[in-house]
């Protein structure tokens, strides 16, 4: 029972934020919600490893979110306004913007817009669903939440990144991938050197995401 | 003082220097040139676990590097079979840096080149080798810089490489870590087979193996030739290197997968696809993407047949030996490219016609490289390629069937090239010199190396498959 509440409360958010994340047209939320997503990946690593070696997923998930953010906010003209998906007037197809720093923040809707998105979502969970119940039956039921949520996470990631090609939303779908696969792999490996490297490389597709989106205002080198 | 200082921080450090004094070009360009060729310098002749006398004075106290750097609870190890690898990964990398001043690659180029040389070094140090993937992709991180440089669009291409690389790490990593637990019960044959499929999928995101090899023309076209070849030329030579370490983890299981036949049916598909979508191909960038499908390939058959024989260092010196005609012909055909676009703007065939009349070195160049990388003879590749076809013709007929039909077809898009670069349309263009001087001297000096590598192949061959053999052969 200990570890049901914990392992239910972090598949059910991280169902959540990723599904936000897929839906979600505006960089702020989106970055509250990855750095939201952080949290139910912490709790789960943390069934699997040391405290305070699974702080450091939460960790470098944050200063992540922190890079994007601050790549994002110094783009000169960034828009201030918030866009609730659901509006009535989202239409599918590609949003268009005043000015060009606006279009690289924002991004195109999915191919048949939200309820295609949820549809997909949904059938990526379910196949996570069936793949963590086979998983888990070698081993072990203790781990089916770990297992579930990252198997999730690397199918909403996968979605996420199919869906777009915008710096930001690749940066937080490779993020997703990552933080996934972080949680799969704790269930096998918890070395030291390999919490650290992950950790860096979460930190070096935030940067890279980071300068996709700055690097177009750039000054030209050559 | 231990060896991965040496090859893994110092590079780092240094390119961390050359990055704040990246505007005082040509500086920088030297000062790395200079490093590399050093670096390369002492692979070959350090000696490791010994005292060294740096300055025979009494006073000064002689120093001594260790093979092994402890970091985190884990080895990074650097011996005598890491020789080979340290100089390949160092004069390469200074070969590429030689060019890459008169290229104009962004001032990103060398000291992100230091940082990827330190992290393939670091990627081969490293012990257990299946966190080497994770250093990969910082490798794959720090190159999307290098293609895409400031004040640039970014392209669809990048990304889709930067989305594969992400995505290659983890499976490589878990499939690494896999491949232990099938070592401790080796009679698990599905699971085995599982493991193989999870690490093959890996490389395939990795090294643009079909069907993830899209990225290849895509970044040919929109990123900076050279800086592109770099990347072409790095990612397949250095992951593959990765991966022979996966091959010689299998044989020590015992398990009979056979992991030759899988790479020469991918091999063969890749060579097929190089060759033929560079026949109809209309951008000359992308025509050199394609080519680098092409030897993405060349390099699969070569590891074929490493996966077949029973002892890898017999085997793998061909594959070491690639990577000299693989390097020269990319470099020389972006060399050109560069000098291409500068004058032009443009690559589409259609805005080159006739071009060989006014600049004849650069299309001559661009016609040799993409023969030698087909492999015909006197040319670089001939030697090469004539081995690794005669080796496989008694394995696998077919495959060399197909793979000279592919080759057919990367020959056809040269020739298709020189009939579009000679064309008179106006009937009256006489032929005339216009490329500057440096421009004639580094492309005839690349010709003149095309040649004679092509010509005395024994002065390059023999040594790299001695250098193959060290590199397999562990030290006691």
């Amino acid at each position: 029972m200990e570890l049901i509440f914990p392992g239910l409360l972090s598949i059910a958010l991280l169902l959540f934020t990723s599904i936000f994340l897929l839906i979600s047209r505006d960089w702020r939320l989106s970055l509250l919600a990855l750095a939201m997503q952080y949290i139910p990946v912490f709790l789960l690593v943390s069934q699997l490893w040391p405290v305070q070696m699974a702080l450091v997923k939460v960790i470098a998930g944050w200063i992540s979110c922190l890079l994007l953010g601050i790549g994002a906010v110094n783009l000169p003209g960034y828009n201030l306004r918030i866009r609730i998906p659901f509006r009535k007037r989202d239409k599918p197809g590609i949003e268009f913007h005043s000015d060009s720093n606006t279009a690289r923040l924002s991004r195109t809707k999915a191919p048949l817009g939200n309820y295609f998105t949820f549809f997909a979502a949904g059938t990526v969970f379910l196949a996570a669903v069936a793949i963590a119940f086979r998983i888990s039956s070698t081993t072990g039921e203790a781990y089916i939440y770990p297992v579930l949520g990252g198997i999730t996470l690397i199918g909403m990631g996968l979605l996420q990144i199919g869906f777009t090609d915008e710096p930001l939303y690749t940066s937080i779908g490779l993020l997703t991938i990552t933080a996934g696969f972080e949680i799969i792999y704790a269930l096998i490996d918890s070395s030291i050197l390999v919490a650290g490297l992950l950790a860096g490389a979460n930190l070096g597709i935030a940067m890279i995401g980071t300068y996709l989106l700055a690097a177009p205002q750039m000054e030209d080198q050559i | 003082m231990s060896s991965p200082i040496i090859w893994v921080i110092f590079p780092f450090v240094i390119g961390m220097l050359v990055l704040v004094l990246r505007r005082f070009e040509p500086f920088t360009h030297v000062i790395s040139i200079v490093f590399t060729l050093l670096l390369a310098y002492l692979a070959w002749s350090l000696p490791f676990d010994e005292s060294i006398t740096l300055i025979p004075l009494p006073q000064v106290p002689s120093i001594r590097i260790d093979e092994t750097l402890f970091f985190f609870g884990r080895r990074f190890i650097l011996d005598d079979s890491a020789r080979p690898a340290l100089i390949l990964i160092y004069l390469g990398i200074s070969l590429w840096f030689g060019g890459a001043y008169l290229a104009r690659v962004n001032q990103f180029f060398v000291p992100l080149g230091l940082w990827i040389a330190a992290l393939l070094t670091a990627s081969l140090a490293v012990e257990p080798f299946l966190y080497a993937a994770i250093m990969i992709l910082g490798v794959a991180l720090l190159c999307v810089p290098i293609l895409k440089p400031p004040g640039k669009p970014v392209s669809s291409g990048v990304m889709r490489f930067l989305k594969f690389q992400t995505i290659g790490m983890p499976i490589i990593l878990i499939g690494g870590r896999l491949l232990s637990d099938v070592e401790i019960n080796p009679t698990d044959i599905q699971f085995a087979l599982r493991v193989t499929l999870i690490i093959g999928l890996g490389f395939a995101f990795i090294t643009a193996i079909f069907p993830f090899h899209a990225w290849i023309p895509m970044v040919a076209e929109s990123s900076h030739p050279y800086a592109s070849a770099f990347v072409f030329f790095l990612f397949p030579a250095t992951v593959s290197l990765l991966s022979v370490n996966y091959i010689e983890g299998y044989r020590t299981t015992g398990i009979p997968v056979k992991a030759g036949e899988v790479f020469r049916f991918i091999g063969v598909i890749m060579i097929l696809i190089g060759g033929f979508m560079a026949v109809f191909e209309r951008h000359l960038a992308r025509i050199m993407g394609y080519a680098a499908i092409y030897e993405i390939g060349m390099a699969l058959l070569a590891l074929s047949l490493v996966a077949d024989t029973q002892l890898i260092s017999s085997s793998i010196g061909l594959y070491f030996a690639q990577q000299v005609p693989r390097a020269l012909g990319l470099a020389i055909w972006a060399l050109a490219l560069c000098f291409m676009l500068g004058k032009t703007g443009d690559l589409k065939l259609t805005s080159v016609r006739g071009y060989a009349r006014k600049m004849p070195i650069i299309s001559t160049s661009l016609v040799l490289s993409t023969f030698t990388i087909a492999g015909l003879p006197i040319l670089a590749g001939f030697p090469v390629n004539i081995a690794l076809w005669t080796d496989l013709v008694h394995a696998a007929p077919l495959v060399v069937l197909l793979g000279l039909l592919g080759t057919t077809g990367l020959l056809a898009a040269g020739i298709r090239m020189m009939a579009v670069l000679v064309q008179n349309e106006k009937g009256d263009e006489d032929w005339e010199i216009n490329e500057s001087f440096p421009e004639i001297i580094f492309l005839t000096g690349g010709w003149i190396m095309l040649v004679v590598t092509g010509l005395l192949p024994q002065l390059f061959i023999p040594i790299l498959t001695n250098m193959a053999i060290i590199h397999m052969t562990p030290v006691k």
